[in-house]
């Protein structure tokens, strides 16, 4: 059964708003870090050519397809840890939905083999979402 | 402009849930369940979340456009960690 609640990664974010093709997250609501906010923008700059209409209308469907952005620097010290355990070339921002996946204990789905298996044995629940 | 929003029928232990709630953030009930409502308010419904998906389905990313976009973004840190260690 589908959990109700997880946190999204980038990719399942951009999924689940509808902006990319493919499978979305089977949750009926999904969390993410703000820190991937800047992700987002920084996508649609490359995705809209920097043309700041349809960025901001992106965006916004972005923003009220999420539940909550948890803030980054709240779960600081868990994301401290996953960049420290992560291969040394892994972004840290975009591993920001693994420490929150730790933080609240919540199932984490991503579109990233890496993120899963950086996530592995330490969330409970990892959905790899398939193309 | 604000109006007033009654509700019949919550279930007790929902009552009880939200009053927890409201305590724990320190603000009364009523101001507890507004932000609720408004935070709802602010949000897509599932279904309206499906008919964007279907809308946006024409002009979204193609999934291998994302994945090699994803992948390079993912492993940006090879390069600052090469020019850091040369600058030290």
């Amino acid at each position: 059964m589908a959990s109700l609640l997880a946190v999204a990664d980038l990719g399942a974010l951009l999924r689940w708003s509808g902006l990319v093709r493919g499978p979305a997250p089977q949750s009926t609501a999904i969390v993410c870090p703000d820190a991937l906010v800047a992700e987002v923008i920084e996508y649609l700059r490359v995705r809209h050519d920097d043309r700041v209409g349809p960025m901001l209308s992106d965006l916004a469907g972005v923003e009220m397809a999420v539940e909550r952005f948890y803030p980054s620097g709240d779960m600081s010290a868990t994301l401290t840890d996953v960049a420290a355990r992560a291969p040394t070339d892994l972004d840290v921002t975009l591993c920001s939905p693994v420490a929150l996946a730790i933080k609240l204990g919540l199932p984490l789905v991503t579109t990233s083999n890496e993120l899963a298996a950086l996530a592995h044995a330490h969330v409970a629940e990892v959905t790899i979402l398939g193309r | 402009m604000s109006s007033t929003l009654n509700v019949r029928n919550v279930e007790d232990r929902t009552m009880a849930r939200l009053a927890e709630q409201a305590v724990a953030e320190g603000v009364t009930l009523s101001e507890w369940v507004r932000q609720l409502l408004d935070r709802a308010a602010s949000l897509l419904s599932p279904s309206e979340l499906a008919a964007r998906r279907v809308e946006l389905a024409a002009t979204a990313a193609t999934t291998d456009e994302f994945e090699a976009y994803y992948a390079a973004r993912l492993h940006r840190g090879r390069d600052a960690r090469r020019s850091t260690r040369r600058a030290g």
